[in-house]
């Protein structure tokens, strides 16, 4: 099939050409000096859906909104109207619109008020800016597989579709330690989800961590002093020829060691970290603490770590999921900066989300389907706080940013959010340039650090 | 309750009786010569185990109200008469009948190494065709609670699981068995959510009797199947879905559509009849569809839910019955995907099997299914000469076994020639090559354990740690309890930073394999192993029984899942002959000496214990053995 019918009808209206409005330049935020620096991805397994995550506010773009929303709205058991919904200051730039988060959110809103927040709107990935016009007219370059999870997946996480072999996160690693900002280090990416494929480069193995500790062999113990059971177990030397065999005892054998790594850096530590609530992301990010809390032990200049919830795949039943990810969520954020605060390190580690994509405007009933940009927040005690990067598409259809049904045609790309928090660790624009090549093909990236 | 030991017991006799049936040889109660190569006894080729005499196999369509299901098996033997007339020789050596039933099946057991050699491999495949369906949702019903508006009652609610590990371990239906649970993590669907298809176990206990008794059936049956499942259904969230509503700007879900031509079908880029991409003239592959399919597709799936013929119907029998129409919330418009349009007016059931045939017929069917199901079964990279053979078997609906009679009953899309092409094919038969192979999944490595020692008392009820193998401290796998609709890992996925993924191979089990779930396995196999559930305090479990007033009998659950290391005990005083022995039965003979040699080294230190004899040795030589890479590749 061609792309006749991928956008429902051109239009007209044609929304700023923010791309070059985004912001300034990289500010050279590169660090001198020892100070540890380290980033986390939380992602949203399933692709979130941006236009209930970042409402509207002001009475005309709220009752747009709310009327396209109107069958799920009517259904929230915790109102959406303008009283239920937490408003954020907006920048003036919005001419005068205003949004707001979900009630389930006020603690994520309350963090972007007190400028330890922000939004960056409308990200997704891309090629070249793109819009409806130059898709319909078949001239735009398009990432491939678009608005399918596992491949949309790995795009966010490495510019590829499924298969790929590097993320960025791991090449910005890599980047790191050929730049001298850091040594090579078993645990300078640690993932607690599946989510590996972000923080792996050619010099970036990610280590996986589960409830803040390593898991070790029971068995061991029992045959203490037999160092042929102890050599079986790590896979130590393990000769073959058979290539899958080879991966698999090396994987055997780098967690083995790793794992006794960790705990020996972790023996003796008394940790005082802040409560988490107790949902799957509370304790991966519990876990991040931990992990973060013996960073000298570990001996890490800079670590990026990978956390990950799913269900925000809500094709059906929105209403009823879609409010418990978002406080869960906001809790695990929340107590996330409280601790980072408690340790001293809100300045030092900075946190941000990322998903599969956005979703439709539309709805199908009782829920929505997937689309393409979407909203996302930053967090941490280093950002510009309290504002929004990026746009917000107004809820319509049929704009120059609709790919369909209120699919948002993202207008800044995954590589210049990536890449600005690539700047915040320590490279620079050359080095960044090249492990984003088509950084060149966007506007400057958003300088979302102070 | 009643009900369900019965069956149990009906399961436990047959495959007793399956066992004396077969052995040419030693007696097959627990034998008490230990070495499977000692026993081998003087078989003749005839005497495998040949229960096509299995008269009163009450066949799978029995039971079904659901079409066409399962008639390849039934018509077997009056579509190919022949019992063959030329040799044989895949079950040679008992090293390959070790290979080859670890492959087929959910692990070997020393009896059938020792007495299928020799045998007739195509015969035994043909008589596994007859074996009568183990099912699920029986189970399911029998442990209901009486009152249907009972809270949450956990013993019903695993079921599906505990059924699982009682079908997969002690079914006789051993091939189409594990054929079904290949289909499983191709068509995916999970209990996971902790929502409605976990609170009324019927739905995908259901599902699973459909890929159970369709295992041996016809692709096409099993779309239509699945796309009318309430559990697919709910799943993929189209029961209910409504045709769209230009007024609102509701648009029909699009979740079914998507995940149907993506994940069930076709993939996303055209394939050639190898398996491999295929290119365009500039040398990249391309894509097959894009949004406009999928909401064009995404009408036909509309106006299906729960069915309401009989108001009076529990909703959990209702999850067990296909949908129903409802044509009011049907899309009346014209549908388009993949060049074919679906004229406007067409009704939903016609909608559909146009939809189904459709997708069905095109190219890409045949070899991303069986590229697929050669990777669950067989080796992780075919070579695509072996796609191309299994796809030819896919195509035609037939394969010709190597005593010359066929399997298949002519038609695309027959699962039973393609299972037959997969298993028969030289590059599954011969020793892999470098890149051959694959990682066996965690739920196989626990299932061989049990097949392989002769676990008795298969009774997972009372084992907790079998309710829930998810967690990447125990298993980091759970039957129909995928993350999601992607299975616990992908079909594609290349280990980032591995040799495999330089080299363009793929590792699709590397996905769940870390440094949490490495350790994590090891200590669940050490639980089993060693036989703890046999000193467990199960105090804690019996309060939980009576709470949901379920019998519990404290002498059964501490004799649940005992394995019998009687053979090994017999040997384990020479470590060399532990160690063959256990590389014959769980590794078809594949571990190198340098593993072995280190294993010998490693037994050698572990003494004769006053109290447990060499009982410490045996439960170690297992543990190493299952743990090594030589071992978790099976190739």
């Amino acid at each position: 099939m061609n792309r006749r019918k991928f956008l429902k009808t051109a239009s007209a209206s044609v929304v700023a050409s923010s791309i070059l409005n985004m912001g300034q330049a990289l500010a050279n935020t590169q660090v001198a000096g020892d100070e540890y620096r380290a980033l986390v991805c939380v992602f949203l397994y399933g692709g979130m859906d941006n236009h209930d995550t970042i409402i509207p506010y002001d009475t005309d773009s709220y009752n747009k909104w709310a009327q396209i929303r109107q069958p799920l709205l009517s259904q929230y058991t915790t109102k959406r109207d303008l009283a239920g919904l937490v408003p954020i200051n907006t920048p003036t730039r919005f001419s005068g619109r205003q949004f707001a988060l979900p009630p389930e959110m006020a603690g994520i809103a309350n963090l972007y008020q007190s400028g330890k927040l922000s939004i960056i709107g409308n990200v997704g990935p891309l090629l070249e800016p793109v819009t409806a016009s130059s898709i319909k007219a078949e001239t735009a370059k398009l990432p491939s597989r678009l608005f399918s999870h596992n491949d949309q997946q790995s795009t966010w996480m490495s510019g590829k579709a499924e298969g790929a072999q590097y993320g960025w996160a791991g090449r910005l690693n890599d980047a790191l330690i050929s730049s001298g900002v850091q040594e090579a280090n078993t645990f300078s990416a640690v993932t607690t989800s599946s989510a590996g494929l972000l923080v792996t480069g050619t010099n970036t193995t990610p280590y996986h961590v589960t409830d803040g500790k390593a898991a070790t062999i029971d068995l061991l113990n029992q045959f203490a002093g037999n160092e042929e059971v102890q050599a079986h177990f790590s896979a130590l030397g393990h000769q073959t020829s058979n290539v899958l065999e080879q991966d698999l005892s090396t994987k055997i054998n780098q967690s083995f060691e790793a794992n006794e790594m960790y705990n020996t850096a972790i023996s003796g530590q008394t940790l005082n970290i802040p409560t988490f609530p107790t949902t799957l992301l509370g304790r991966q990010l519990e876990s991040v603490t931990r992990s973060i809390a013996i960073r000298e032990q570990l001996q890490t200049k800079r670590q990026i770590f990978v956390v990950a919830m799913g269900g925000f795949d809500t094709h059906s039943e929105q209403v009823r999921s879609l409010p418990k990810l978002q406080a869960a969520l906001d809790g695990a954020l929340t107590a996330f900066n409280n601790a980072m605060e408690s340790m001293g390190l809100s300045n030092n580690v900075t946190l941000f989300t990322a998903s599969d994509f956005g979703r439709t405007l539309a709805i199908n009933g009782d829920g929505t389907d997937h689309g393409w940009g979407a909203h996302h927040f930053v967090m941490g005690g280093a950002i510009n706080g309290g504002t929004i990067f990026g746009d917000i598409p107004q809820a319509e259809f049929n704009h120059e940013l609709d790919a369909g049904s209120g699919r948002l045609i993202p207008t800044m790309a995954v590589d210049q959010y990536a890449a600005s928090l690539g700047n915040w660790l320590g490279l620079d624009d050359t080095t960044l340039s090249s492990v984003f090549p088509n950084l060149s093909k966007f506007g400057p990236a958003p300088n979302l650090f102070t | 309750m009643t009900i369900k030991c019965t069956i149990q017991h009906y399961a436990f006799a047959l495959l007793i009786s399956l066992l004396v049936g077969c052995g040419g040889g030693g007696d097959s109660e627990q034998t008490n010569n230990s070495n499977i190569t000692n026993n081998n006894s003087n078989q003749n080729s005839n005497s495998g185990q040949d229960n096509s005499n299995n008269g009163n196999s009450q066949t799978d369509t029995d039971n079904s109200d659901q079409g066409d299901a399962g008639q390849g098996d039934t018509d077997q033997d009056n579509d190919s008469p022949d019992n063959g007339t030329q040799e044989d020789d895949t079950f040679a050596s008992m090293q390959n009948v070790s290979k080859f039933i670890q492959q087929a099946t959910f692990g070997a057991t020393p009896e059938q190494i020792r007495t299928l050699q020799g045998t007739s491999a195509s015969q035994w495949f043909k008589s596994q065709l007859e074996v009568p369906a183990s099912l699920v949702l029986p189970a399911v019903v029998a442990a209901a609670p009486d009152d249907p508006d009972d809270e949450f009652n956990l013993f019903h609610i695993e079921q599906t699981s505990l059924a699982f590990w009682r079908n997969s371990i002690a079914g006789q239906d051993q091939l189409r068995q594990r054929m079904a649970f290949a289909l499983s993590e191709l068509l995916v669907v999970s209990n996971a959510g902790g929502e409605v298809l976990t609170d009324i176990p019927e739905a995908v206990a259901a599902y699973q009797d459909l890929l159970i008794q369709n295992a041996f059936g016809n692709y096409r049956s099993v779309l239509e199947l699945v796309t009318y499942s309430p559990a697919m259904g709910h799943y993929l969230t189209y029961m209910g879905n409504e045709k769209g509503n230009e007024q609102t700007g509701r648009m029909p879900d699009e979740n079914y559509a998507r995940e149907l031509l993506q994940l069930f079908t076709l993939g996303v880029v055209a394939l050639n009849k190898d398996g491999t991409a295929a290119l365009n003239s500039e040398g990249l592959s391309v894509e097959l569809y894009d949004n406009t399919d999928i909401t064009g597709l995404a009408r036909v799936f509309t106006g299906l839910n729960l069915n309401e013929d009989d108001p009076e119907e529990l909703i959990n029998t209702r999850f067990t019955k296909p949908m129903q129409i409802f044509p009011e919330s049907h899309s009346e418009k014209e549908k388009t995907f993949l060049g074919l349009t679906i004229a406007s007016g067409t009704d939903a059931q016609s909608s559909i099997t146009q939809a189904i045939d459709h997708i069905f017929n095109h190219d890409n069917l045949a070899p991303f299914v069986s590229k697929q199901l050669i990777q669950r079964l067989v080796t992780s990279n075919p070579s695509p000469d072996y796609v191309s053979r299994v796809v030819a078997a896919f195509e035609s609906g037939k394969f010709v076994l190597p005593d010359g009679s066929s399997v298949g009953l002519d038609k695309r899309g027959d699962l039973t020639a393609t299972l037959a092409a997969i298993l028969f094919d030289s590059e599954a038969r011969q020793v892999a090559s470098n890149t051959g192979g694959k990682i066996r999944e965690p739920i196989l490595r626990f299932t061989h354990w049990a097949r392989a020692f002769n676990v008795q008392n298969i009774e997972p009820k009372y084992i907790p740690q079998l309710w829930e193998t998810g967690a990447t401290a125990d298993l980091g796998q759970h039957p129909y309890r995928s993350p999601s609709v992607f299975n616990y890992f992908r079909p594609g996925y290349k280990a980032p930073g591995s040799k495999s993924a330089e080299m363009g191979l793929v590792a699709p089990e590397l996905q769940i394999t870390n440094a949490s779930s490495i350790p994590g396995y090891i200590n669940f196999m050490t639980y089993f192993v060693m036989g703890q559930q046999q000193e467990a305090d199960l105090d804690e479990l019996k309060e939980e029984f009576d709470e949901i007033g379920v019998n519990f009998d404290l002498e059964k659950a501490l004799q649940s899942f005992k394995p019998d290391y009687g053979p090994l005990l017999q040997i384990a005083q020479v470590p060399a002959e532990l160690v063959s022995y256990l590389d014959l039965l769980l590794c078809a003979n594949q571990m190198s000496t340098q593993t072995k040699d280190n294993m010998v080294a490693a037994l050698s230190k572990v003494p004769n214990d006053d109290d447990d004899g060499y009982l410490p040795r045996v439960h170690l030589a297992i543990l190493m053995v299952m743990s090594s890479p030589d071992y978790i590749i099976q190739k």
